[in-house]
């Protein structure tokens, strides 16, 4: 009998799982604040009332939460040595994601903001996205300069947002503006001052799917109705999406901030190509520039203005199958990678880069985009 | 050399390392391996997520629901023979190394355990996963 020595594994994965590219800018990465006192004492008492009465994720739902996900929405290899939650610890994400992966700079997305979308009080929410967002600075940027954040503002109050927009954007690692997207219209005139404070200080617009959508008051319904199911939830994400990057074309935002640069991250990209297709045809067929006051086609607007982040990567069984879709998009120009770290539907950049993404457009996603879409990103590349 | 008529193997603890459905991860020529006990039986399977390359043993072992064609129709099998993924949740029976509900004809390698006393051993590639099956149900 042959006996092999056995070694235990350490207790993480510290293997090198570098893609085979030249720099990697993840551009969805969530950080998560568990301890809420660190926000609440930022507030003033009266606004920290009202998070304590609200509650810090998804409170005031219209109904107690009917999508979630039934086991967990959170990788489960990504809990901290000490037991906290995915999400919650700048070192162990660097240990975890930015070194393994050699991740250049990750672009992080605080979910949490999205717990002010049914709040009536416009003033605590303020406080509370200004409050999270310092906290962010603090613990994330500060623990590594790969760390880039896009801070969050309010979709209920343009004046408030450009306020909070103005106190940050020379703050070294603010890279972009987080809007969870609200039950309104994104192209309207009431939202179009963020949209230029954004443009004038070159920090791109992001959106992310909030977990609200057809569940939370004042998040962005589903059309067809209230949904059953985590899957039917999750699948619905890419409709919210189409619907905000028609909001955006038809309300004109294009036109007028001609500069402005938006991100959807996580909305999947797929259905993008078909969006184009009508956008371009109802634009064409109903007169053009006279009935929209749009003076190029919209499919233009979007690839010349819009960037979508890859993950969740769809799956065809014939992956060859996306390759029509990377052309339609053209992929080199409007994805950016993105892993969606540590959520259970992270995608992975070794197998992304390496198996699922045409060699050609390797180095594209992986960073030539995101350098060009986040003018602030400072990062060192070729 | 192994000895004639005797499968290799490698031992990988004692029985009371292991923790009832928690993994022990092992190396065992070259390969990060699993190694669970759950109630009445041991697993080993390759720390290896075939759908997008996870450390599967980063995940949980659990039973879960039988495959049905029935909306809403939950009811629980495979008893602690389930090995689900710590990324995407894909769920993968360590008896067979098939994909619950046969969802994709892809499988996750799986191992023989052999208890010799105190101690355990993980033992040669299983190869015929169905026949396994069949021997595990009989």
């Amino acid at each position: 009998m042959v006996m092999h020595n056995v070694a235990e594994a350490t207790e993480t994965s510290q293997t090198d799982r570098r893609p085979l590219t030249q720099g990697l800018i993840d551009c969805d990465v969530h950080p998560l604040i568990t301890d809420m006192s660190k926000v609440r004492n930022r507030m003033s008492k009266r606004a920290a009332r009202r998070l304590e009465v609200l509650g810090h994720i998804g409170g005031a739902a219209r109904e107690p939460n009917r999508v979630l996900h039934p086991t967990g929405p959170l990788r489960l290899d990504a809990m901290t040595p000490s037991g906290g939650l995915p999400g919650s610890d700048p070192e162990f994400t660097r240990h975890e994601l930015l070194d393994p992966y050699g991740v250049t700079a990750a672009v992080l997305v605080p979910v949490q903001a999205a717990a002010v979308l049914p709040w009536g009080d416009e003033v605590a929410v303020g406080e509370y996205l200004a409050g999270l967002n310092d906290t962010l600075i603090e613990e994330w940027l500060s623990a590594d300069t790969r760390y880039k954040l896009a801070i969050s503002v309010s979709p209920h109050d343009a004046k408030s947002a450009v306020r909070e927009v103005e106190r940050l954007a020379d703050v070294p690692g603010v890279v972009a503006i987080n809007i969870p997207l609200a039950e309104v219209h994104p192209g309207r005139p009431a939202l179009h001052d963020l949209y230029a404070a954004a443009e004038e200080l070159e920090l791109p617009v992001l959106m992310h799917p909030t977990g609200g959508e057809g569940n939370l008051l004042d998040a962005p319904n589903f059309a067809g109705g209230l949904v059953r199911t985590y899957p039917e939830h999750h699948i619905m994400l890419a409709q919210s999406g189409q619907a905000a990057v028609a909001g955006f074309v038809l309300g004109g935002v294009f036109e007028r901030f001609p500069r402005l640069k938006l991100v959807f991250a996580e909305f999947g990209f797929s259905w993008v190509p078909s969006l184009m297709w009508r956008l371009d045809a109802n634009w064409e067929r109903t007169g053009g520039a006279e009935v929209t006051g749009l003076t190029r086609p919209p499919s233009e607007m979007i690839k010349d203005q819009v960037r979508f982040t890859t993950q969740p990567l769809d799956e065809p069984a014939d992956r060859r199958q996306l390759d029509a879709v990377f052309d339609a998009v053209e992929a080199g120009r409007t994805l950016l990678f993105s892993s969606d770290y540590p959520h259970w539907d992270a995608d992975d950049p070794l197998v992304i880069f390496n198996k699922r993404l045409p060699e050609p457009l390797r180095e594209r996603i992986a960073w030539g985009s995101a350098v060009e879409t986040f003018g602030r990103l400072d990062v060192d590349l070729p | 050399m192994p000895e004639r008529g005797k499968p290799e193997r490698t031992r990988v603890g004692t029985l009371a390392d292991f923790a009832p459905d928690t993994f022990r991860i092992v190396q065992v020529d070259g390969n990060s391996i699993g190694v669970v006990r759950t109630r009445d039986r041991f697993f080993a399977v390759l720390n290896y997520c075939p759908h997008m390359g996870a450390e599967l043993c980063r995940g949980t072992v659990s039973d879960t629901t039988l495959p049905t064609n029935i909306p809403f129709d939950y009811r629980l099998g495979y008893e602690r023979s389930v090995v689900r993924c710590p990324w995407h949740r894909w769920e993968w029976d360590m008896t067979t190394g098939e994909a619950i509900g046969k969802t994709t004809s892809m499988r996750v390698a799986t191992y023989h355990v052999e208890v010799d006393g105190d101690d355990v051993y993980v033992g040669q590639r299983r190869k015929n996963s169905a026949a396994v099956r069949e021997a595990v149900a009989s």
